[in-house]
């Protein structure tokens, strides 16, 4: 068995040609710099959306853009929690989390404790409370692999699981960022576009409905630059929210033909009679 | 706030709906804002600043540390807020943790500026003793002790008031010794640095209450809001942070509008500011 | 009846259905400023208002093809089973809501008050419930931060099913057991609902609430 192959070393050690290259720096001043993945500036990356990855889960989604991998699920409703207080109104409770790994060096991720409460708001403007009083809805969001914009990211994808538990909502919610880099605006940045950032604007937008839920912007931004990342990011998540539609549409239409026309299709017949 | 009455609520949404606010005020007015500087004599810096029954403190403290090696020409800026159980019996114990976490998480959003440090309201580069070997570490607190709504504009405030006091002792690197890895510093007594806190923002908090937005929110109108946008903005006019609260949607040309109506009350905002706390230096420079 | 369903295309939350001077919003779907909207993921059907009904706009609605789990709600029917009996009230477990058994833990109580409309105040909660007893019973309010407040005053309401101290399935009245055979005719068209929902054949209570259809 062993040694075989003269190709195929008995033991492994790794490549010298380790990935240290750093991306070509970013620098001041420099207009015709490349991105280091070469999209271009206003360009996404693709983006790979599936639901009910999680069958324990009452509603699951899987999101890859790029090198960030998502996976959230949904439980509930479920009753409160004893701590809680009464509430005629449902509750939402988020919560995102790093896998050890997600990060190239192990347990480097950054504090991220931010990211459960920005979750929470980017998504409860959208759910209809109402339509499970007094339970609450858990959403629990674990970044498999970082890559960057890692909580847009976790914000579209939780919409999506939200949207396949069945959970009343008012629209699905698209999340994207925006990095100003010099005088750059780049969508959509990866880690190592992180570092150079002199501001980002992260927007979370309903898009058939219109509204912006959640918007954080920091760094020094003049109006007309806001303007400009605002209207990118908007038009950016009305594509993503139409490739969301589209990811529900599919599994609805695969699970109606499993159920032979289901649901209600005895229940119709049933009334007739 | 809890406790009100239908009427009650009526009357606020009412009122803002006329612009004649429950106390008189109109809607883009604000608290008579009352500012006293150094209040904590263990701080490098400190203030207290009152937007009507709103009462917070910020106190500045410089430590010698070193710098980030990821950023080896900047300094470190902390900020922190807590809420003490006198402004409210639910801060008792753990109950401030989401308040104050969400505090301290927007205002460093607003003051410390992008990653790579543009924007900043504090420049990090003038932290920096020694490149790569010793900065200075900034530690901001924040303490609420009284909360009557709009404790982030009142937090902003305290914290550019409490930064224009701040002095921060002159350092004297021994001049051999600055190639060693831990170069043995002098720390005057004397001696102190200014900082020049032109470049701080103000935080301006836009609530918004049926159709329209208004600043400085009490308590009572914070209960009746649907959403709130805050929005910090320098002497510049540039955005230096924003963010959301609340959970209704907006559209987005009603933010470009919140944004615009924030500009110009930042203007008035930090002229009023500016005059309050170079007064309190004044009384404090008295004593 | 006048009622007509036009099936439609499938919907994701969020898609506009028609504008709100045009259409009503039913299930699954919601208005906001003039617009009717979907809020979840399922077919969209236009259902033709009755020739009686004053609103002559036909309602949308959307079925979904992954419903949430049901959750109580004031003025529903749940079948719940008696876990503790207390001398002023008894907690129960929520199983069913309407004809959908809940995929979560609900807790009910059922209070001294709220066991029958007459005599109310001579009720022993420990002659008429026993932990283990199947109860149909209706939910009054939302209750308190621990559990949904339940009634069984109703005639249609009470104990459906209980085990005697010998272990035997009771087959006789006891006081709270009230129309039995009303009962029957209404577990019959559960077990239909039941199959429907692919309810679990394996479930105690179908099994019990067979049984009785059985012996009848």
């Amino acid at each position: 068995m062993t040694g075989k192959g003269s190709a195929t070393p008995a033991t492994y050690s790794p490549s010298p040609t380790s990935r240290k290259g750093k991306p070509p720096a970013y620098k001041d001043g420099d207009l015709n710099w490349a991105r280091p993945d070469g999209r271009g500036f206003q360009q996404c990356r693709p983006a790979y959306f599936r639901t009910g990855a999680v069958n324990a889960a009452s509603g699951s989604a899987y999101v890859e853009i790029g090198n960030t991998k998502v996976i959230v699920s949904v439980f509930g409703p479920r009753e409160s929690k004893k701590a809680m207080k009464y509430s005629d109104i449902g509750r939402l409770n988020c919560n995102v989390s790093y896998t050890s790994f997600s990060t190239p060096v192990r347990g480097q991720q950054l504090d991220h404790k931010e990211y459960s409460s920005m979750l929470h708001k980017a998504l409860e403007g959208a759910i209809i409370l109402e339509s499970f009083p007094k339970t609450t809805v858990d959403v629990f969001a674990l970044v498999l692999e970082s890559g960057g914009s890692d909580l847009p990211i976790v914000i579209s994808c939780a919409s999506l699981a939200l949207a396949d538990a069945g959970i009343m909502m008012y629209d699905l919610v698209a999340s994207v960022s925006v990095y100003s880099l010099g005088v750059n605006l780049v969508i959509d940045p990866i880690s190592e576009e992180e570092s150079y950032q002199d501001g980002s604007l992260l927007i979370s937008y309903m898009p058939s409905r219109k509204e912006v839920t959640q918007l954080t912007v920091t760094g020094e931004w003049s109006t007309d630059k806001i303007n400009e990342a605002m209207n990118i990011c908007l038009d950016a998540c009305g594509k993503l929210g139409e490739i969301m539609r589209m990811c529900l549409k599919e599994a609805a239409s695969v699970s109606s033909e499993v159920n032979l026309g289901r649901p209600g299709g005895r229940l119709k017949g049933l009334q007739g009679a | 706030m809890t406790g009100l009455s239908l009427g009650e609520k009526l009357f606020i949404q009412g009122g803002i709906a006329q612009d004649l606010r429950t106390d008189g005020r109109k809607r883009l007015t604000y608290r008579p804002i009352y500012v006293e500087t150094g209040v904590i004599p263990q701080a490098n810096g400190s203030a207290r600043v009152q937007f009507g029954g709103t009462d917070v403190i910020a106190s500045v403290k410089a430590e010698i540390g070193r710098p980030n090696p990821m950023q080896p020409d900047k300094g470190k800026v902390m900020i922190n807020v807590s809420c003490s159980p006198t402004a409210a019996p639910i801060f008792e114990g753990r109950g401030d943790e989401e308040v104050s976490a969400e505090l301290t998480v927007t205002l460093q959003r607003c003051l410390l500026g992008g990653k790579s440090g543009a924007g900043a309201g504090i420049d990090p580069t003038s932290l920096v003793v020694v490149e790569g070997k010793v900065c200075w570490d900034l530690y901001i607190d924040g303490l609420v002790i009284s909360s009557d709504g709009n404790l982030l504009d009142a937090l902003g405030a305290a914290i550019k008031a409490a930064l224009s006091n701040t002095g921060i002792p002159q350092v004297q690197v021994a001049a051999d010794a600055s190639g060693e890895d831990r170069p043995e510093v002098d720390i005057s007594d004397e001696e102190f640095l200014q900082f020049d806190t032109s470049g701080v923002p103000v935080i301006i908090t836009l609530t918004k209450v049926g159709r329209h937005y208004i600043v400085d929110a009490t308590g009572e109108e914070e209960s009746q809001m649907s959403s709130a946008v805050s929005i910090s903005i320098n002497r510049k006019g540039h955005i230096c942070g924003l963010s959301k609260r609340g959970g209704a949607g907006l559209d987005h040309s009603v933010i470009l509008d919140m944004i615009s109506v924030a500009r110009h009350v930042s203007e008035q905002l930090l002229n009023k500011l500016d005059s309050e706390i170079s007064a309190a230096e004044a009384v404090q420079n008295e004593l | 009846m006048a009622l007509q369903e036009r099936e439609e295309g499938l919907v994701t939350p969020g898609d506009v259905l028609g504008k709100a001077a045009e259409v009503r919003a039913g299930k699954g779907a919601y208005e906001h400023s003039g617009l009717v909207y979907a809020s979840i993921t399922g077919r969209s059907l236009t259902v033709s208002p009755s020739a009686e009904s004053p609103d002559q706009r036909p309602t949308l609605e959307v079925m979904g093809l992954k419903a949430h789990g049901a959750v109580p709600e004031p003025g529903s029917i749940v079948i719940a089973r008696v876990t503790k009996v207390m001398s002023r009230m008894a907690s129960l477990d929520i199983m069913c809501v309407g004809f959908k058994s809940v995929s979560e833990k609900f807790t009910g109580t059922i209070r001294q008050q709220d066991v029958r409309a007459t005599e109310i105040d001579k009720v022993d909660m420990h002659l008429s419930f026993r932990p283990g007893d199947t109860v149909r019973a209706i939910v009054l309010s939302l209750g308190d931060a621990r559990a949904y407040y339940l009634s069984t005053a109703k005639n249609e309401l009470g104990v459906i099913s209980a085990t005697s101290s010998a272990g035997q399935t009771k087959n006789e009245l006891s006081p709270d057991l009230l129309y039995f055979s009303h009962l029957l005719v209404k577990s019959f068209i559960l077990i239909e609902h039941h199959l429907d929902e692919h309810f679990s054949f394996e479930s105690q209570e179908t099994q019990l609430i067979l049984f009785y259809y059985c012996f009848r």
